[in-house]
């Protein structure tokens, strides 16, 4: 998305159905802003992380584990008056089951009521703090994260009043109605978008049957029939210590936190971890498709599934996709597409990787008589980078990018909250991010070829069209 | 956690706003003899550093005919120099670790990049280039990025229903006034941009007296003023174009439209003539506003969601929007997406009932408070951010407005009083001032089989 405001917000690391809304009823004012290249929002696939000076592990995580079992994931960090809390759930989308939209609806309506307060008082607490409590899912996890300052004053109640929401949570028909309204809302505004569309088509197309497959605000059939049993049995079932983490960032001593991790371990029900989400079948066959939709432009998407989120090959994979399409004005998909043919505004590639194989996705827009030639340069240059991999300088250039990211990538509060969040919930070592540029840095031109090969070349892709097909010029 | 900040703080004032102000303190500036004006802020939190170049100008410096060409030079921007040919620029950040952008809005042009503070001093030189010696003269790469630009404006607004309506929504709130164009510019304009309109816009405004450099991050002032003596010190100013001041005429009476397109939902925008900070001496009166639109949208305890939406069930989405720092005069905004099973209009009557409320009745303390609290918070977060931090000095240093006008602002905001927010409701949310357009959604599956025919 292109989104731009006065005060320049991340993308957050999970799909936030409030964070579609307001881009929905602001992207009027956002389109006040052109930017020289689509904004690539930072997700959870942007493994280019991290440091602070700090003398034996780049980021001091300290990991403990309450009476009640909630693991916790704690980093002290004292230049701001800022405190940063999420709890995180195994039960995003990938959970939905036969009922897509549960694990979204569930997520959106906690902190709505509880057994002693209504929306009105619990809004009106946190807002009169200062305090930002905000709910969101991925296909993987579900986040339940409150930003307050760090005064006593604001801090305490506001912890205090997220606290509450879990050990007196309860579901009223009155917000569930609410929050179906809300949610269809934004699945309506993905069906005006061609990017959403051709987005979820394109999901649906690599992973079909698997829970990765569906939309992770789910579909509008099974949203209207929901009832407060569902929200109640997904709710109990998958909102419980064992299926959670704790993080705590951001300007507060250890005592302060296990405090805290203490309270939010006694407020949750113990209960059990999910199952694992199933292994991804890749595609049996290469699959094409296209959706009729009456655009300007047409959007092209092509890849499938690739890596887990703790798969080894990441590393050489990453630095491959940087310089094919990854680093912005400086991929060659931008130089061939955009610079020598003027064929598209935005061209890029990304790898996410997931708790499952999470997807390759190379996507473009162009005007709808210029898509075939521009898919065909595409699916060509994909090739020759599989078959011959970047050359030795761009590999230099595009390991020296990655060491300056690296510095860059303890920017703010906000950053370190989202790279502890992102170790504690995938499980990966407390100390990823200290041998993590010499993993980098020992990625060969071979390294490239052989995964783009593995994981791309040799498999079957999947291509996803959506626009108008016309005559080609 | 923190129990309050130090006594001297609090015996002036209380905590939150002047934490936010500790970083004003902190802020250096300075003018080159040229009049390029530097403004640095050290923030030692990371061993990087942000550095922005601000051009005064943009699309309201543009006229009728020609419009989206500060826009189209943003993208020349990338296109290389004598000593930095091609790709140079960005090539060199990309190999120091940083990243860029730019962007083009009403009133400037923003060029950003954010790397290891180490090597700052490569931004210093590529940007001095750029800003004296810029090369248009291939029509071939010309025309290419006339062809990319013509594919952001699809992307962007011809392909998005909502964004589609703002644009016919502004060019029917302002009639004379160049806010009633987005700065992209209409699609006949930049296909119609020869090569020459663009050098001759960079000839015109590109030079030191017409620029902002900020710089945040771990960095030492005086040595960053240095790097600008050094790098940007002799180039020489300009004399600038006399900008026709382009004022919006006296609106006449309330205007409306509808705009139909394929779409699934139905949307309604709203917009009021209104001040902003430029065109009032009345420093009040937009203080006002902001807090007003804040009583009506800042959360989800503000006016608009309790009511609108969780009460009445009227709306599923409605927001306000309003820019007090801009160069001159523009529109408080409120849209909206109607609740299943509502009309257009009667959401159209439900937010006109929200203005006459804040017209006949007082805000309550409670209310005030929560928005002064939301609005000192926010302040504090910004500080997260250096590249929120240069963007608000950047940006309200382009628009004539001192650096601290920000903290000035918050001062003024903590004091406005609930009678205050009624007069500016009175004064300026009036039906004369009013344009509303309805977005119509027509049926997508039509189009497509009318297309397919």
């Amino acid at each position: 998305m292109l989104h731009r405001s006065r005060s320049r917000r991340r993308k957050p690391f999970f799909t936030n159905i409030w964070w579609i809304l307001a881009i929905l009823i602001t992207l009027g004012v956002c389109a006040n802003y052109f930017f020289i290249n689509k904004k690539t929002p930072v997700s959870s696939s942007n493994e280019q992380t991290n440091t602070a000076s700090r003398e034996n592990h780049l980021l001091a995580i300290q990991s403990w584990q309450t009476s009640q079992g909630l693991n916790t994931y704690f980093l002290p960090i004292d230049n701001l008056p800022i405190i940063d809390i999420q709890v995180i759930f195994s039960a995003g989308s990938a959970y939905d089951g036969t009922t897509p939209g549960i694990a979204q609806i569930t997520n959106q309506l906690i902190g709505k009521d509880t057994q002693a307060l209504a929306t009105d008082a619990i809004v009106e607490k946190f807002e009169s703090l200062g305090a930002l409590f905000n709910t969101s899912i991925s296909r993987d996890a579900a986040t339940i994260a409150l930003r307050t300052l760090a005064f006593d004053e604001e801090s305490l109640p506001a912890i205090d009043l997220l606290t509450h929401i879990f050990s007196a949570s309860y579901f009223t028909d009155n917000s569930l109605a609410l929050e179906k309204e809300q949610l269809l809302t934004a699945i309506a505004a993905q069906n005006q978008s061609p990017q959403a569309l051709a987005s979820n088509a394109f999901y649906h197309a690599m992973y079909a049957a698997h829970p990765y497959g569906s939309p992770i605000l789910g579909e509008a059939e099974t949203i209207t029939a929901f009832t407060l049993d569902d929200i109640n049995h997904f709710y109990q079932r998958f909102y419980n210590t064992q299926n959670a983490i704790l993080v705590v960032t951001g300007d507060l001593t250890r005592e302060e936190a296990e405090i805290i991790s203490e309270n939010f371990g006694q407020a949750l029900p113990l209960g059990e971890a999910a199952a694992e989400i199933p292994k991804v079948t890749l595609p049996a066959a290469t699959i094409i498709e296209h959706i009729d939709y009456p655009s300007t432009q047409k959007h092209i998407l092509l890849g499938l599934p690739t890596l887990e989120k703790n798969n080894p090959d990441f590393f050489a994979f990453y630095v491959g996709n940087e310089i094919l399409g990854g680093s912005g004005l400086s991929s060659q998909l931008f130089e061939i597409v955009r610079e020598q043919q003027g064929l598209a505004y935005s061209v890029r590639s990304q790898v996410s990787p997931m708790k499952q194989k999470g997807p390759f996705i190379i996507s473009l827009q162009t005007r709808n008589d210029a898509s075939a030639t521009a898919l065909a340069l595409t699916q060509d240059h994909l090739k020759t980078f599989t078959a011959n991999g970047p050359s030795q300088k761009e590999l230099d250039k595009a390991k020296q990018n990655i060491a300056g990211k690296f510095l860059m990538a303890f920017d703010s509060n906000a950053a370190l909250a989202q790279h502890v969040a992102t170790i504690a919930f995938y499980k990966l070592p407390l100390n990823y991010y200290d041998d993590y540029l010499a993993k980098i840095n020992a990625v060969t031109i071979d390294d490239i070829k052989r995964v783009f090969n593995d994981y791309v070349g040799s498999k079957n892709l999947v291509t996803v069209t959506l626009g108008v097909n016309e005559q080609q010029n | 956690m923190l129990t309050r900040l130090l006594s001297f703080f609090l015996i002036t004032c209380f905590a939150l706003p002047c934490f936010a102000q500790s970083s004003t303190i902190n802020t250096h500036k300075y003018q080159l003899d040229n009049g390029l004006t530097l403004i640095v802020r050290p923030d030692h939190r990371a061993p990087i550093a942000t550095m922005q170049v601000w051009y005064k100008v943009g699309s309201t410096y543009e006229t009728n005919g020609r419009t989206g060409l500060s826009h189209f030079l943003e993208h020349m921007m990338f296109k290389g120099t004598k000593h930095n040919p091609g790709s140079t620029f960005t090539d060199t950040i990309y190999a120091l670790g940083g990243h860029l952008n730019a962007f083009a809005y009403y009133d400037y042009t923003g060029y950003l990049q954010t790397l290891p503070a180490q090597y700052l001093e490569a931004v210093f030189v590529l940007e001095a280039d750029r800003m004296q010696h810029l090369i248009v003269d291939d029509e071939a790469i010309f025309e290419k990025e006339k062809q990319v630009i013509l594919e952001e404006r699809r992307m962007r607004v011809d392909d998005q229903p909502i964004v589609l309506t703002y644009e016919r929504f502004l060019a029917t709130a302002f009639d004379s006034s160049p806010y009633r164009v987005l700065p992209i510019g209409w699609h006949a304009d930049v296909a119609a941009t020869t090569l020459d309109d663009v050098k001759n816009w960079y000839d015109a405004w590109y030079g030191p007296n017409n620029a902002i450099v900020v710089v945040i991050g771990d960095v030492n002032p005086e040595k960053v003023y240095g790097l600008a003596q050094e790098y940007f010190g002799d180039i020489k100013e300009k004399t600038l174009p006399v900008l026709k001041p382009q004022p919006e005429v006296k609106p006449l009476g309330q205007k409306r439209i509808t705009v139909n397109v394929p779409a699934t939902l139905p949307y309604l925008i709203m917009g009021f003539h209104a001040p902003v900070l430029n065109s009032t001496q009345e420093l009040w009166e937009p203080a006002a506003l902001t807090l007003l639109s804040s009583i009506l949208d800042g959360g989800q305890s503000a006016r608009f969601s309790k009511e609108l939406i969780r009460n009445q069930r009227i709306a599923s989405v409605a927001s306000t929007n309003y820019d007090p720092f801009l160069r001159d005069a523009n529109l408080f905004t409120l849209s909206a997406v109607p609740a299943s099973g509502i009309g257009i209009y009667q959401l159209e009557a439900a937010l006109l009932e929200q203005i006459a409320l804040l017209k006949q009745n007082l805000v309550s303390e409670q209310e005030l408070n929560r928005a002064r609290k939301q609005i000192m918070a926010t302040e504090i977060y910004k500080l997260d951010s250096i590249e929120a931090q240069a963007d608000e000095i950047g940006s309200l240093e382009s628009v004539g407005l001192p650096w601290d006008m920000g903290n000035e602002f918050l001062q003024e905001l903590l004091i406005i009083t609930p009678e205050q927010i009624q007069l500016v409701a009175q004064k300026y949310l009036i039906p004369e001032y009013m344009t509303v357009a309805i977005l119509k959604p027509q049926s997508i599956q039509g189009e497509v089989d009318a297309a397919q025919e």
